[in-house]
């Protein structure tokens, strides 16, 4: 950046730096573009071409903006997929015993880790049996239930 | 299912077979008692001068008597097969009704405890729900986001094998996610109560 305009670099920081942050404010507060043009004009008493030019900016990044500053905080881990395997048990080294349908579930969630700035995956393995996963599917149908109900 | 013992375990026991049936009761609770506390050995001394043989041989027996018995567990032998693994070694009908006996009230127990001692992972407990919105965070002032937090306990044993670790972890999902759990754990559901896996179940159990 320094090496766009010669003179006064640290000017030109100042300037860079103030332009970052009234962007992250503006997409904050959740202002559309005519707002932000509100402010610009008669507070900042910026010319209408160049509210216009920041205002096409604005508009075609603001959901990209958006999506930055959701993840930015701190969340549970968010589960995005779920992986079975039925396993029936023939010996085992300690008792000779067959054991009926074993469910093993893994659970794939992730989480946003800001010192990488990249999703971050992680498995969450169990056991279950068949009545327990009865039990399970019962619970999570109960949820979505609700949440039909309510949208 | 007959059990095979190693030749120097049916050595061991081979100095109970020609006793009598109340030296082999007296024995037996010999070994239930080295169950419970571990080896007596002015017991074994004072058994082992009544039978003219030496202290070795007897602990040696005791020794055999609890691995009879924890290979049964083991393989879990019915009573026929228990019957007929003890005919085999050598012992009498009636000493056989005392072992018999002797099997049978440690049988339940010794599996328990064999029972802790395999492979250990987490295994399901508990699923709590709960709905909730996200309106706004410190860095998005305006939001609507529906979003389920979940709370799934865990159960692992202990490395004593004496009792349940429980964990909790906490998730959170939103709706299309939670449909597309519940439809994938719902078909390996029925997964499991089809004609395939009902035809392994019924081979394993036979």
């Amino acid at each position: 950046i320094n090496s766009l305009y010669n003179s006064k670099p640290d000017l030109i920081k100042e300037l860079y730096a103030a332009l970052l942050s009234v962007t992250a404010e503006f997409v904050r507060t959740g202002q559309n573009r005519d707002e932000v043009a509100q402010f610009l004009g008669p507070q900042c008493s910026y010319s209408a071409s160049r509210t216009n030019l920041y205002g096409d900016y604005y508009e075609k990044n603001r959901e990209e903006i958006e999506a930055g500053l959701v993840n930015v905080g701190n969340h549970l881990p968010h589960v995005t997929d779920v992986s079975w395997k039925i396993d029936y048990i023939i010996k085992t080294s300690n008792l000779d015993r067959s054991e009926g349908p074993l469910f093993r579930i893994g659970l794939q969630t992730e989480k946003f880790d800001p010192p990488s700035r990249a999703k971050k995956i992680k498995f969450i393995n169990f056991t279950c049996t068949s009545q327990e996963l009865q039990d399970l599917v019962y619970k999570l149908k109960d949820a979505l239930r609700h949440c039909q109900r309510i949208g | 299912m007959l059990i095979s013992l190693r030749g120097d375990h049916k050595d061991h026991l081979s100095l109970l077979t020609t006793q009598s049936t109340q030296v082999l009761i007296d024995f037996c609770k010999l070994a239930i008692d080295f169950l419970q506390n571990g080896p007596n050995l002015k017991l074994y001394g004072t058994a082992a001068e009544k039978l003219s043989a030496d202290l070795d041989t007897v602990q040696n027996c005791i020794y055999g008597l609890v691995n009879l018995l924890l290979l049964s567990c083991k393989h879990d032998l019915s009573e026929a097969d228990f019957r007929d693994s003890i005919l085999t070694l050598g012992f009498n009908s009636d000493q056989q009704s005392v072992l018999n006996k002797f099997y049978e009230s440690k049988k339940k127990e010794i599996t328990q405890i064999i029972n802790k001692f395999g492979v250990k992972e987490p295994h399901y407990d508990d699923l709590e729900w709960r709905f909730e919105v996200q309106v706004a965070t410190r860095t998005l002032l305006q939001q609507v986001t529906p979003l389920i937090t979940l709370d799934l306990s865990l159960k692992t044993m202990n490395d004593e094998g004496c009792d349940y670790n429980k964990e909790h972890i906490l998730l959170q999902t939103d709706v299309t996610n939670l449909l597309y759990i519940t439809q994938e754990l719902e078909k390996a559901l029925t997964e499991s109560r089809s004609r395939h896996s009902r035809k392994i179940q019924r081979a394993l159990n036979n």
